[in-house]
């Protein structure tokens, strides 16, 4: 009976050898190559306090570079601290990396490189503390913040964010047709800059917000009270209200408890 | 000698000009194959009058991600037995259900003519496709990209609350889905049926299962809106939580005033 015990054990202790392998710990800064480079990949970061900042270079490979938020004026002595202690790891299956960090003492900043014009999925969950910047990303994006701003600069693609407490800003230059997205905040202004010949339906969900616009929006029968200036349309918000925009298109859920919202043409 | 099988090639125009003639002669005297004969063709009138649903705009872009999607995952699943063997029991009931499909229409060109019948299994068929719609919106709130199961929740405009599968899966979704907004659409979509009692005492439910502050404000705007008492005992209860965000203290705080003007 035990000699059976032990036999059914075995199985699971090499899986768990092999699990442990495929494991990385990340360093300062290490560049994750990926299992099919040049195609279609997946990043995922769980991290607990973290300021991301993630951009795209010439590369085929994914470079992350990791620093304590308390040394980061000295980067230089920061580079001897191993990224380890603040138990980060990396793992890579199919081109789906997966980089998390389980030490919630320390807030980090997370530096991430991926490489240009190669659609991404991506998705950063920051539990507690941090912003979020990404720049000149191509792909699905979605960000998960708490406490700090989102930031999405110049990306082409699909967004769904959201942060409890810190603005939203997301600036397109292309969106993917009929992907419907979301951008919502509990506490802060949402900006979001879309392409003059963007089509979509808004969901607008915000208590007292003032929405500021230079899009043609359809209300359908409500008529929220409007100001003009120029160009620019200044609407006041009582209520959950539904606009379209070029004639109506996907469905793009824009939420807020305070603060106001700006939907701009790029 | 009546053949029957041939009468379907028959229609179909699939027999060779021999076999062709020698049916037709012998459809004038034999009653029985007659009688076979339009009874399949008024079962393809029948098919004739289904209503067919315009496709959207957006169809062939869908399709077309959804295409890609399936790809994509397929490449990303080829490897490893559980996934395999997850993906042997989808491919097994896709089989079970197309047998069951031509089952189905094989007994429906049999049936000899009673039309009460055919109607029971033409309700069946349509009821069929209910069922895949509800298929769909089901495998799409499984799909990892928030965005797959956002659009998944706007299809479910199209069911009704009837559709108990499906509101579960709402429900579910609401309480565990991973990401803020998907849960957000999803608490949208769920007051529309707010007429339902089961799907209203699921929201109620629901709002000790939220940590989001997005969440728990949102449910406090539904439940104003929906002037339900039931929330008051619930958030009597969170307000003595310490941990409770204080935002959402405030909003739970006005949303009960709201409730209690309303029910005076």
């Amino acid at each position: 009976m035990n000699a059976y015990k032990k036999l059914l054990c075995l199985p699971f202790l090499i899986l768990a050898l092999a699990g442990a392998q495929a494991q990385g710990v990340l360093k300062n800064q290490q560049k994750i190559a990926l299992n099919s480079p040049g195609k279609p990949y997946s990043l995922e970061l769980n991290l607990h306090s973290a300021s991301v900042m993630m951009s795209t270079y010439n590369g085929r490979e994914i470079v992350v570079e990791v620093r304590d938020e308390s040394r980061a004026a000295t980067l230089d002595t920061a580079k001897q601290v191993f990224a380890s202690s603040y138990k980060i790891e990396s793992s890579q299956q199919n081109n789906v990396v997966v980089i998390t960090n389980t030490n919630s003492a320390t807030k980090i900043v997370m530096t991430v490189k991926v490489p240009a014009n190669l659609a991404a999925t991506l998705k950063v969950n920051v539990k507690k503390i941090g912003d979020v910047t990404l720049e000149n990303i191509r792909g699905n994006i979605e960000v998960n913040a708490n406490t700090g701003s989102v930031k999405l600069l110049n990306v082409a693609g699909s967004a769904v964010l959201s942060t409890v407490t810190g603005s939203v800003l997301c600036s397109f230059t292309s969106i993917a047709p009929s992907t419907p997205m979301a951008f919502s905040t509990l506490n802060g202004e949402i900006r979001l800059q879309l392409p003059a010949v963007a089509k979509a339906n808004f969901r607008i969900r915000s208590e007292k917000a003032v929405l500021f616009t230079d899009f043609d929006m359809d209300f359908g029968a409500e008529k929220p009270r409007t100001t003009t200036q120029g160009n620019k349309k200044r609407i006041i918000l009582t209520g959950p209200m539904n606009g379209a925009i070029n004639g109506g298109g996907p469905g793009i859920l824009i939420s807020n408890s305070t603060g106001n919202l700006f939907i701009e043409k790029k | 000698m009546c053949d029957k099988e041939n009468i379907v090639h028959y229609l179909h125009g699939e027999l060779p000009a021999l076999q062709r003639k020698e049916m037709e002669s012998h459809l004038q005297t034999c009653d029985s194959c007659r009688e076979e004969l339009n009874a399949a063709l008024k079962l393809w009138d029948m098919f004739e009058e289904l209503p067919i649903e315009p496709p959207s705009a957006n169809m062939e872009a869908d399709f077309r991600r959804m295409l890609n999607g399936f790809k994509y995952e397929e490449r990303r699943n080829s490897t490893g037995f559980w996934k395999q063997l997850i993906s042997f029991r989808l491919h097994w009931s896709y089989s079970v259900a197309m047998l069951a499909i031509g089952l189905l229409n094989g007994y429906l060109i049999q049936s000899q003519g009673k039309n009460k019948d055919i109607r029971d299994q033409f309700a069946a068929l349509s009821d069929e496709v209910k069922g895949m719609r509800q298929t769909v919106v089901l495998s799409l709130l499984q799909n990892p990209a928030a965005t797959e199961r956002i659009k998944a929740v706007a299809y479910t405009e199209q069911v009704n609350s009837s559709d108990k599968k499906v509101m579960d899966a709402l429900l579910t979704t609401l309480n565990n889905d991973p990401n803020i907004n998907v849960r957000l659409v999803t608490l949208d979509a769920l007051v529309v049926f707010a007429e339902d009692p089961y799907v209203r005492e699921g929201l109620v439910r629901s709002i000790t299962q939220q940590e989001s502050p997005l969440v728990q404000s949102a449910l406090a705007d539904a439940m104003v809106k929906l002037k339900e008492q039931r929330a008051l005992q619930i958030w009597k209860k969170q307000l003595s939580e310490p941990e409770l965000d204080q935002s959402v203290r405030e909003k739970i705080r006005t949303s009960m005033q709201a409730i209690q003007q309303t029910s005076i």
